[in-house]
């Protein structure tokens, strides 16, 4: 206890700097390094004070702003003829990410379904997604829309809500990179069953998540 | 006291300060798909494709017994047991209500309307009948009697058809000769039209 330095008030030396960086830095360092401290002199005896210094980067993942995909399609009439239809969006993610897809209806649907046997007001349609990295890189991933509702017994391996461990991963980043889309498709509904006279309608969810 | 409130401004100015570059982002977005189905009926034969319409014959062959009259056989023939083989199809319909009509005219040699001599005739009244198969189980029908000379079709209401093959037939039956059964039919060929309408109800 007879160092000079163990005596000096502590607020005395953050006032310096020496120590408040150390302490109000994040913890979760991704860049590192070691610095030798300024010398305190307190009654004359110097001391070397090791402190780390440590800083990051966080991860930033999301759509560009104003290019998400949104928007609506009228696919027309649906047992009459091929339908299709791309959202494209953009990505500002500066590490590798995950986009998934949820559907509200599992399909086109009707507001009433019919109880009649034979017929049905649900037609399926298809959901691909594609994506775009830095350096050429892609992904892309198709599913049956029936398998994007919550709870889907067989459920698309881009179902939604994205996570860090799911949905379509793209790597190694993609930052403002064009060409990534949602597309809707269809042929003419065939059957089975007949669909019943109304309005169909389905909304999809489009979530982006950083990945690990 | 005022050493310790310098130094919390300080620390949360480099907390902050440290905290990592926040671009303005989203991470959801959302697309809607809309279609639809018109209310309409398609002829839909097992494994074909749609078509607007249908035709058939029915052959009743020879129609006068040895006497020359119509023969019991045809003037027997009821609903469910009709003269010749009947047309049956299949109709799909979209809509939640559908409208059936039919109209026929007179089994005829020659023009229509024209008496031939005293003891005659050229014409032969019948039944004309159109059965659907419902959804909800049950058939329902709608029939023409060319006996009444009605103009109209006539016409009924009925729910969802049923989307089985053959839900539709089409039959005659309950011939009788115009002007009376003793009449004597005159010799040649016999035709009539059953047209039958199915289409979605207003």
């Amino acid at each position: 206890m007879g160092n000079g330095v163990h005596r000096m008030p502590l607020l005395r030396l953050l006032k310096t700097g020496s120590i408040g960086v150390g302490l109000l830095l994040p913890s979760f360092a991704i860049a590192q390094s070691t610095i030798a401290g300024p010398t305190a002199y307190v009654g004359g005896t110097p001391v070397m004070l090791t402190l780390p210094v440590t800083a990051s980067v966080g991860g930033r993942c999301g759509f560009a702003v104003n290019n998400a995909p949104s928007g609506s399609f009228d696919a027309g009439l649906i047992d009459q003829a091929a339908w299709s239809n791309q959202f494209p969006f953009v990505l500002n993610c500066n590490g590798a990410a995950r986009v998934a897809v949820t559907s509200a209806n599992g399909g086109l649907r009707t507001a009433a379904l019919p109880s009649e046997p034979g017929y049905t007001g649900l037609a399926p349609y298809t959901v691909q997604l594609g994506l775009v990295g830095a350096g050429g890189t892609s992904a892309t991933g198709q599913c049956e829309a029936s398998s994007l509702i919550a709870g889907a017994s067989a459920p698309c391996s881009f179902i939604g809500p994205a996570t860090q461990n799911q949905g379509l991963r793209i790597t190694p980043s993609s930052q403002n990179l064009t060409g990534a889309y949602l597309q809707v498709s269809a042929p003419a509904y065939s059957g089975p069953g007949v669909l019943v006279q109304g309005a169909y309608s389905d909304t999809l969810t489009v979530t982006v998540s950083a990945a690990i | 006291m005022k050493s310790v409130l310098s130094l919390l401004a300080a620390g949360s100015a480099l907390a902050f300060a440290a905290a990592p570059a926040q671009a303005q982002t989203v991470t959801t977005g959302t697309v809607n798909v809309t279609g639809s189905v018109q209310g309409r009926c398609s002829v839909v034969a097992p494994g074909g494709a749609a078509t607007s319409s249908f035709s058939g014959t029915i052959s009743l062959g020879a129609l006068d017994e040895a006497d020359g009259t119509l023969a019991p056989s045809l003037e027997g023939t009821t609903s469910a047991a009709s003269g010749g083989s009947p047309v049956i199809t299949r109709v799909v319909c979209t809509a939640a209500s559908v409208s059936l009509a039919i109209a026929a005219d007179t089994l005829a040699n020659g023009t229509r309307g024209t008496a031939p001599a005293t003891g005659y005739a050229s014409e032969i009244d019948y039944t004309a009948e159109m059965q659907v198969g419902l959804a909800a189980g049950g058939n329902a029908t709608v029939s023409y009697n060319t006996a009444t000379g009605a103009a109209a079709s006539n016409s009924a209401t009925v729910g969802r058809l049923a989307t089985s093959a053959n839900n539709v037939t089409v039959r005659a039956f309950g011939f009788t000769t115009r002007g009376g059964s003793s009449n004597l039919l005159v010799a040649g060929n016999y035709a009539s039209t059953i047209t039958v309408n199915v289409q979605p109800a207003a």
